[in-house]
């Protein structure tokens, strides 16, 4: 049981009284953060992003993945309270648990998603332990023509989170490829597409594009819609769930965390889609079906726990092969490689406490939010009956100061302005940013793959299909892009994100 | 004639783009060959499938009618949100954290319907102060409380 001994190291790195402090005020600035009314895990991280520069590799990324959490869980909180989804992985948690809201059961369903989510975070942990250090040997022997094949796979993948139609989704993905170009090519040395900007020799700062689309973009949508799509706060009185509450979350929270670890692999958003399918199984199969948008339980639980069980699993990707699942992952590989780690298979050799004391932080973590979350729910709502005109300008100042912070110039500040504004208008033409934000962290890779792969191969594309593991990788994907283009799981996505509105 | 002005909209800005930056790709950058490819490759290969993706938008939209109409720009929130953190990135360093805070606030909250002006000014205040001890003192984020536009303090 050689995965008891890693974990016991990691325990001993995030027991450590200084580790769990920063874990904890990772944990609780991510909560304040994520609770506020669009802002999810992306924005939080990068606006909090400076406040862990100072700090050594190992706490500095602690606290990250304390944040990380943190801002996740408060998105549930505001799905749960207000209805308003912090960020889109919580989407599904508004249809049910603030209709248990609006019945007096707010209590019930934050301890719901609470427990859901704390069930999940530790088996799914138990999992990163026991998989991460087989896969890395099998990821040793990942070659270029692997790694894109893989990354495929995760662009296509994410066609399945973006509501509008898959012609959209796709051009979506090849702009972000395309825009992730920026700055000098690694071979040649020759600046691409900078304008002539020196700032942009480095390529496009992705923590402006993130603050702009999701921190700015979602302000405006805001003030767009109105003050009156703010529905009142339903008060939590009694928090514990019942006896049979307790017993009709069981389920759905072994079922959700399965799913959520399953597709929490997969780079491109895992967690989102795993929310989804995990409520969509529980409205199919559970008993209660018929009430099920009326305030099941589980359809807080289920989703909740596969929420949670993808966003622990989603580190599997990142920590084994140095790939982001998500947006949110690129963040943490950004911060790695500026404490001076090159995230892939080699950390778990390398810097063994690092990366089993990241691990190990991942359950304090949770087992923090829930002693957080419960607790100091009376702080949560009250954060939520913060006006919004003192809320958006103080977002809006947040996000100036840490953009400006992360890269110490005022170019990125004035990018944060084009990315929200053109984001802004791409979406109001209903092309959703998730499929932009993955092709742009991934197209630097995906390039410098193929052009390796080509290079190895003498220029002989059937790379790609006689190496196996790469077969299989792009026969997955051929597979998920036929499946995701259906019209009937087409409608069906539609479905999903009305539902949500 | 024009049945789906989202998707044409959409068509034409994804079209736009692939053939703008096909064309710098191709006026710009060493193409190379497949075997050995060079900086311009990649992005002219992206380019082509972006204006072929935006091409068939543009054509969808002219046979298969829309979903929804476009729907009106809120022109004021959205200049005024997006103009904030272009004053901001102009004049922080110049004036210091405090002044840039109070000042980018201001502009932002104007954004807010019906948000009058004493309450903008009181609200720019408190978070001028809020940021300042927050990031300047406790952060250390390295932009001077007062700059020096102010002269020497």
């Amino acid at each position: 049981m050689q995965f008891l001994d890693n974990l016991a190291l990691g325990f001993s790195v995030a027991f450590h009284p200084v580790s769990l402090l920063y874990c904890f005020f990772g944990a609780l600035l991510g909560t304040v953060v994520g609770v506020l009314p669009g802002i999810g895990p992306l924005a939080a991280t990068a606006m909090l992003l400076p406040l862990t520069f100072g700090l050594d590799p190992v706490h500095s990324l602690i606290m990250l993945a304390g944040i990380y959490y943190g801002s996740q869980y408060g998105g549930s909180t505001t799905a749960i309270l207000v209805n308003l989804p912090g960020e889109s992985s919580s989407a599904v948690t508004t249809i049910d648990g603030y209709e248990m809201a609006k019945k007096g059961r707010a209590g019930p369903a934050l301890a719901a998603a609470a427990i859901g989510s704390f069930f999940a975070g530790t088996v799914a942990t138990v999992l990163v332990a026991m998989v991460a250090k087989p896969l890395t040997s099998i990821a040793m022997s990942f070659g270029s023509a692997e790694y894109f094949s893989l990354m495929l796979v995760g662009l296509i993948s994410s066609i399945a989170l973006a509501s509008g139609s898959i012609l959209r989704a796709m051009a979506m993905i090849c702009l972000g490829l395309l825009l992730g170009l920026t700055g000098t090519d690694v071979y040649t040395g020759a600046p691409r597409f900078t304008y002539g900007f020196i700032e942009m020799y480095d390529g496009i700062d992705f923590v402006a594009i993130a603050v702009g689309v999701y921190g700015l973009g979602e302000i405006v949508r805001n003030l767009e819609v109105g003050e009156s799509s703010r529905r009142a706060i339903a008060a939590a009185k009694n928090l514990w769930p019942s006896r049979e509450d307790l017993r009709r979350m069981i389920g759905p929270a072994v079922r959700g965390t399965a799913i959520g670890s399953l597709l929490g692999v997969l780079p491109g958003g895992g967690a989102l889609l795993s929310s989804f399918v995990a409520y969509n199984i529980e409205k199919k199969s559970s008993p209660n079906s018929a009430e099920f948008g009326h305030g099941a339980i589980e359809g807080v639980t289920a989703p909740e726990a596969a929420n949670n069980a993808g966003a622990q699993t989603s580190f599997i990707p990142m920590l084994v092969l140095g790939l982001p699942s998500n947006a949110t992952m690129a963040l943490m590989i950004g911060a790695m490689i500026m404490q001076g780690l090159q995230p892939g298979p080699s950390v778990i050799t390398s810097n063994p406490d690092i990366f089993w004391g990241l691990i190990a932080s991942m359950w304090i973590g949770n087992a923090m939010l829930v002693f957080l979350n419960l607790p100091l729910i009376g702080l949560w709502v009250s954060l939520l009956r913060v006006p919004y005109l003192v809320l958006f300008p103080a977002i809006i100042a947040f996000s100036c100061i840490g953009v400006y912070s992360v890269s110490n110039s005022a170019f990125s500040v004035y990018l944060v302005a084009v990315a929200g504004g053109i984001g802004y208008m791409l979406m109001k033409l209903d092309c959703e940013p998730a499929p932009f934000i993955l092709g742009f962290i991934l197209g630097p890779m995906l390039e410098e793959h193929l052009r390796r792969a080509m290079l190895i191969s003498n220029g002989d594309l059937s790379v790609f299909v006689t190496r196996p593991i790469s077969a299989v990788l792009l026969a997955i994907a051929v597979v998920t892009l036929i499946i995701v283009g259906r019209p009937t799981i087409a409608r069906r996505r539609k479905e999903v994100f009305v539902e949500e509105e | 004639m024009l049945k789906n002005p989202k998707e044409g909209a959409a068509g034409l800005f994804f079209a736009a783009v692939g053939l703008l930056y096909g064309l710098m790709a191709w006026s710009s950058l060493d193409i190379g060959t497949a075997l050995n490819m060079g900086p311009g490759y990649f992005p002219i290969v992206l380019s082509a499938i972006i204006f072929v993706f935006g091409a068939m938008m543009m054509g969808r939209s002219l046979v298969t009618p829309g979903e929804t109409p476009i729907g009106k720009v809120p022109w004021r929130p959205l200049l005024l949100i997006m103009g904030a953190p272009v004053v901001f990135a102009t004049v922080a360093e110049e004036i210091g954290m405090f002044p840039a805070v109070f000042v980018t606030t201001a502009v932002a909250a104007f954004a807010y319907p019906g948000a009058t002006v004493p309450r903008i000014l009181a609200i720019s205040f408190g978070l001028s102060v809020f940021c300042t001890l927050v990031f300047a003192y406790a952060g250390r984020v390295p932009i001077p409380v007062i700059g020096p536009a102010f002269g020497e303090w």
